[in-house]
Formats: structure tokens, sequence, C-alpha cells
């Protein structure tokens, strides 16, 4: 009988898998609704602890959902508002800057006495700085159009999504639980719970984290005189949201924004910049916010985020960890629950006894 | 069926209920109404059948479950038999051991009538206390004035059952 129990758990905990990997087949195939939900999902599950503790200060739910959405409202929009001049003027700075790329990179490794008597033309040829020229031009015109894309959805769309979740979110929950039978329930619970925290814990301490490096960055690059320093300082923020590779990443725009517009000395500057927001980055935030949360071998985080690359490129290399997180969760969770449902029937099977001492407690 | 669900989801959920009965049950005597109020908006209510199990043996248990109405059967295995070990009804709860630790149940639940059932969670109380660490203080001195109880209560059993 047990052998059957164990082939029976196997059957379910394999059906249990193809049926988790079907799902995360639909969400890649349908991943722009995906994308959609699921920013909705992140948005609701940052205001939803504040509101709740407003809520808990005796503040009723309608009037902690309105100072929730407003203040937040205020922040979205004001920011887009003082930054906006600002990123867009950096922009062009950028874009100007690009064509004395050729000129001026000939000019430094002259000056620094690189490849000493190579004919430096021969080397960086117009064709090749023409490529590094498109190349530059295709990551900002595909970052503007993925933002005119996103334009709508992030405008309208995820607001509203992320409202009608604040206001009916522990309904729906509530709706949801209420139709999961009494066996699974206590796990169900126990799994959402376990979830909606990794997703929140991770997410709060990945947008302080990158709040925090683009902060330093931008002011830092303020402070040593960079043109572009507001949309620098963000692209190395949203950068080190990519494990590893991210940091290394982000000390190329401003490399070659510092010495295609000024000199070798800003260059080393935004180097230093981007090192010292690297170390406290590495020192002081990671070990404060995420060593906690991210308990993955290094080796580990490497394949997921290539894995990520590839199927879904930069988008896929920032959501590879916390993918990875709740998938682990869920399999452990369906393992688990697989396991109680076998105890479940091979209690069924046990022969009842008389009550020897029983107490009412 | 999706009126139903639509109602459901867009109602204000009515927690007065729970929360009169709460202020009925020593566990929670301590503590102010509008703190009665809060937890009840934490707990879940739930029905059971008649032999229904609530939880088994060994099963990793995340919550302490309050009887509403009806009754429980607390039940040991003891090699392929089942005993029962305690009988519970209105007002009692059980399987509070796993608000505070991660061990697994140390016996089983059965309901032998129609019962519902109050579900707390023990997130919920981790919740509680990081919050509001005066309600949880109050609420984790009345379990453990609970628990202390029922160490008494099988001590006395087992000094019974030598004699």
């Amino acid at each position: 009988m047990s052998s059957l129990i164990n082939a029976r758990f196997a059957i379910q905990f394999g059906l249990g898998l193809v049926f988790l990997l079907l799902a995360a087949a639909l969400a890649y195939v349908f991943s722009s609704i995906a994308a959609t939900i699921a920013l909705s999902v992140v948005a609701y599950l940052i205001l939803d602890a504040p509101t709740k503790a407003l809520e808990h200060k005796g503040v009723s739910r309608s009037l902690a959902l309105g100072v929730i959405v407003l203040v937040s409202s205020i922040i979205f929009f004001g920011s887009v508002l003082v930054l906006g001049p600002g990123i867009f003027s950096d922009i062009q700075a950028i874009t100007g800057g690009l064509p004395s790329l050729r000129e001026r990179s000939l000019d430094l490794a002259r000056s620094a006495g690189m490849f000493g008597p190579i004919d430096l033309s021969a080397l960086i040829t117009p064709e090749i700085l023409g490529h590094v020229q498109s190349y530059l031009l295709s990551i900002i015109s595909s970052s503007a159009s993925f933002l005119g894309e996103w334009l709508f959805n992030v405008i309208v769309i995820v607001p509203l999504l992320t409202l009608l979740l604040l206001t009916t979110g522990d309904s729906l929950k509530d709706a949801f639980l209420s139709r999961v039978p009494n066996v699974y329930f206590e796990l169900s619970v126990t799994i959402l719970d376990q979830m909606v925290r990794t997703i929140r814990e991770y997410v709060f301490a990945r947008f302080m984290e990158t709040l925090v490096v683009g902060a330093m960055c931008v002011i830092g690059f303020l402070l040593i005189g960079l043109p572009g320093a507001i949309v620098l300082g963000t692209l190395a923020g949203i950068l080190n949201l990519i494990p590893y590779i991210g940091p290394l990443l982000s000390v190329f725009p401003p490399l070659i924004m510092a010495l295609v517009t000024q000199s070798t000395s800003l260059a080393i500057w935004a180097v230093i910049v981007i090192s010292i927001a690297q170390i406290i980055d590495n020192t002081v935030l990671q070990t404060v916010l995420l060593s906690r949360l991210v308990d993955v071998d290094p080796m580990v985080v490497i394949i997921i985020t290539s894995i990520g690359a590839q199927l879904l490129g930069a988008v896929g290399m920032v959501i590879a960890i916390p993918v990875y997180t709740i998938s682990k969760i869920l399999v452990l969770s369906l393992y688990q629950f697989l396991q109680s449902v076998q105890r479940h029937a091979a209690f069924s099977e046990l022969e009842p006894s008389e009550p020897q001492k029983s107490t009412t407690l | 069926m999706a009126s139903s669900l639509y109602a459901e989801i867009f109602r204000e959920p009515s927690r007065q209920e729970i929360r009169d009965f709460l202020l009925g049950i020593p566990l929670f005597s301590g503590l102010k109404r509008s703190e009665v109020s809060h937890l009840a908006r934490l707990m879940y209510k739930r029905t059971f059948k008649e032999g229904e199990i609530i939880f088994v043996e060994k099963d990793i248990g995340s919550a302490m479950y309050i009887i509403m109405n009806g009754k429980v059967s607390i039940l040991k295995q003891a090699g392929k038999k089942v005993k029962p070990v305690a009988h519970l009804s209105n007002g009692s709860f059980f399987g509070e051991m796993a608000l505070l630790t991660d061990a697994q149940r140390s016996a089983t639940a059965r309901a032998e009538a129609k019962t519902e059932l109050l579900v707390f969670f023990k997130k919920d109380l981790e919740h509680v206390l990081e919050e509001d660490p005066a309600m949880g203080l109050k609420l984790m001195r009345k379990l453990a004035e609970v628990l202390a109880q029922r160490l008494q209560h099988a001590i006395t059993q087992l000094e019974g059952s030598g004699k």
C-alpha cells in the first residue's frame, strides 16, 4: 500500500511540476500582459504595506488609500516634472557628443602615448567608430521605443490595475482562499504569504539599492562636472540591478561620455565615482538589504541570469533571481503539500481504537 | 456564481461576528476592543464537515485553530491505531504550538461534527509583534499562561496514571 502511495506521490509531484512549467511558458508567451500584471502586483505590494500601517493606526481604509495614492502620485509625477528637463538635455548632450567620438579617442590615445609608433588611424577606423556610434544610438533609440511602448502601460494600465488591487486586494485574496478546499488551506495561505513576502522584500531592497547607487552616481557626476550626469547616474543605478555584469556595464557610458566630451582626468574621476558607489553598495547596502534575501550560490546566480538574458534580454537579467526564488518556494511547497496529502491518505487507513483517557481541554 | 464572486470581492468585509466571539474567549481577555478587532481582521473562518481532518500528525504547522461552533477530537497515532486524547468544543483552541515553533504537529485534529473554526496564522502573530509590540506581548503572555496550564494538566494526568 505504501509503495502505491509513493508512486501516486511521484506522479502528483511530476504533474505539479509540469503545471508550474506550463504556467511559466504561458507567462513567457504572453510576456507583455504578464509583465503589466507583474508590475501592477509589485506596485500593489509596495503600496499595500503603508496603507495597512495607516489603517492599523485607526485611519479608515478609504482615507489611507487616498493618502497613499496621492503621495505616490506626487512623488512619481513630481520626479518626472523635476527631472524630465534635465534628462532631456542630458540625452541631447550624449547624442551631441557622439560624432566627436573618433577624434577625441584618437587624441586621447595619442596624448596618453598608447600604441607607440602604430598608426592609430588604422586601428580606430571610421568604420569601427561608426559601429560604436550606431551601437550607442541603437541603445538610446531602442530604450526610447521600449519606453514608448510601455508608456501607456506604465502611465495608464499599471496605475489602474494597482488601484483596483489596492481596493479589492484583500477581498480578492479572501475570495480565492474561500474556494480552496480545507485540506489545502493552511499550506496555501503559507505559500501565498511566503511568495508575497519574498517579492515585497526583494523589490524594496533592490529599489532602495538602485535609488542609493543611482543617487550617489548622479551626485558624484554632478560634482566632477560630467555632462549628462542625471541620465548616466540613473543608468548606473539601473544597470546595477543586473547581477555581476551590471556594475561592470555601468562603467562604460560615463567613461565614454567623459572621454568624448572632456578629458582623461574626468574619465578617471567618473570611474572613481562609480567605484566608490560600488564599494558602498557591496559593503554596506548589500549586507544590510540583500544578504538575508538572496541566499543563492554565485554560480547559480550566473547561470540563472544567463538564462534570463537568453529568454527576455535585459529585463530577464533583472527578474531572473526573484523568479528563481519564487519558483524554488513553489516547488518546495508542492513537495511539502504532497507529503501532507500522503500523510492524510495514510491516516485514513489507520484503525480507530477506544478512547482510554481522553481529556476535555 | 460570477455575481456571488463579485459580491464577495467588492463587499466590505464584516468581521464584527468574529470580533464579538473573540471578546468572549479567555485567550483574548486582556486585549482592548480595538486590538481584538484588529486580530479579527487577521483571522480566517473555515467550516469543516463531520469527520473531516483539520491537520495530521507530523504536518508542518503554521496556524492555530479556535472553535467557534462544533466539536474537534485530538488524536494520537499509536502503531496502526488511533487514540483520541482530547475532545474540544466551542471556545477551545488547538494547534497553538505552531505559533511558537516550526515543529511538526504533535497530533491529528478531526472535526467530530459540522465545525466552524477560526484560523490564526503564525505570520500574523509575527506581524502583530512587529507592528504593535505591546499588544503582541499581551497575546504572548496569555498564550504562555495557557501552555503552562496545559503542561500542568499533563503532569497531573501522568502522575495519576503512575499511581
